[in-house]
């Protein structure tokens, strides 16, 4: 009897209980949500709809959305090359822009370094050499851009 | 400067005038004072970097969507070399 009562005791504190001892109710319960816990993990296993999950190998799986393969339409072409034409054209402007700005800050560049004593050079002038050297780089980085 | 003359021209003047530079050295000078070269380098540079940048404008104004210009890359790297030489040299100027 006491014996007995010992593996109770141990079985209890290791986290098992015999199931002969539960409540019936409660065992329904149990293997119910059980049950349901794995329809759900099974429905999340299963493939998406507008997705296709195909096996190449025993541990490799890769997803293919159809609406990738599908050939970009006549329209749908037409639109990106429009897209990318008036993107080519902008990137122009603001090149043709930036040298304009580019010429004038050298202009005010060389008035300033010309009129001063060089005592007297401004922090200004620092800026514009710092703004030449930027919009020379953005020049520089747009026509690489236009023409990778 | 000459009377009419851009500032563009006088730079260009500058730029292309090394016999005046050599005839210079030939003398013999007072050693150089290393403020005064500075200051000499600073005004080369800046009219330099004048005449490239109306280069750069004159090459941009001829390119269209559909041409790579390379001589534009090239100056405009150039253009940005000598900005950032002028800009440490315009620091050490106004550090001393």
């Amino acid at each position: 009897m006491m014996h007995r009562r010992n593996e109770k005791r141990e079985a209890r504190s290791e986290g098992w209980v015999n199931p002969d001892q539960l409540n019936p109710d409660k065992l329904r319960i149990r293997s119910v949500a059980m049950m349901s816990a794995l329809l759900a993990l099974a429905g999340m296993m299963q493939p998406r709809s507008q997705s296709q999950v195909t096996s190449e190998g025993p541990n490799t799986f890769s997803i293919r959305i159809p609406e990738a393969d599908q050939p970009m339409g006549a329209v749908g072409r037409h639109a990106l090359r429009e897209a990318n034409k008036r993107l080519i054209l902008d990137r122009q402007k603001q090149m043709t822009e930036d040298s304009a700005k580019l010429l004038r800050l050298a202009t005010d560049l060389k008035a300033e370094v010309d009129g001063s004593d060089h005592s007297t050079l401004s922090t200004g002038a620092l800026r514009k050499a710092d703004e030449i050297a930027k919009l020379a780089h953005n020049v520089q980085e747009k026509m690489k851009l236009t023409f990778p | 400067m000459q009377a009419g003359a851009t500032p563009v021209d006088a730079a260009k003047q500058a730029v292309a005038a090394p016999e005046k530079v050599a005839a210079v050295a030939d003398k013999p000078a007072l050693p150089a004072d290393p403020e005064t070269l500075r200051k000499k380098q600073v005004a080369d540079d800046t009219a330099k970097l004048l005449v490239l940048a109306n280069e750069l404008k004159a090459e941009m104004d001829k390119s269209t969507k559909d041409t790579l210009s390379l001589s534009v890359v090239k100056k405009a790297e150039e253009i940005e070399k000598l900005a950032r030489k002028v800009r440490g040299e315009m620091k050490a100027s106004i550090g001393n």
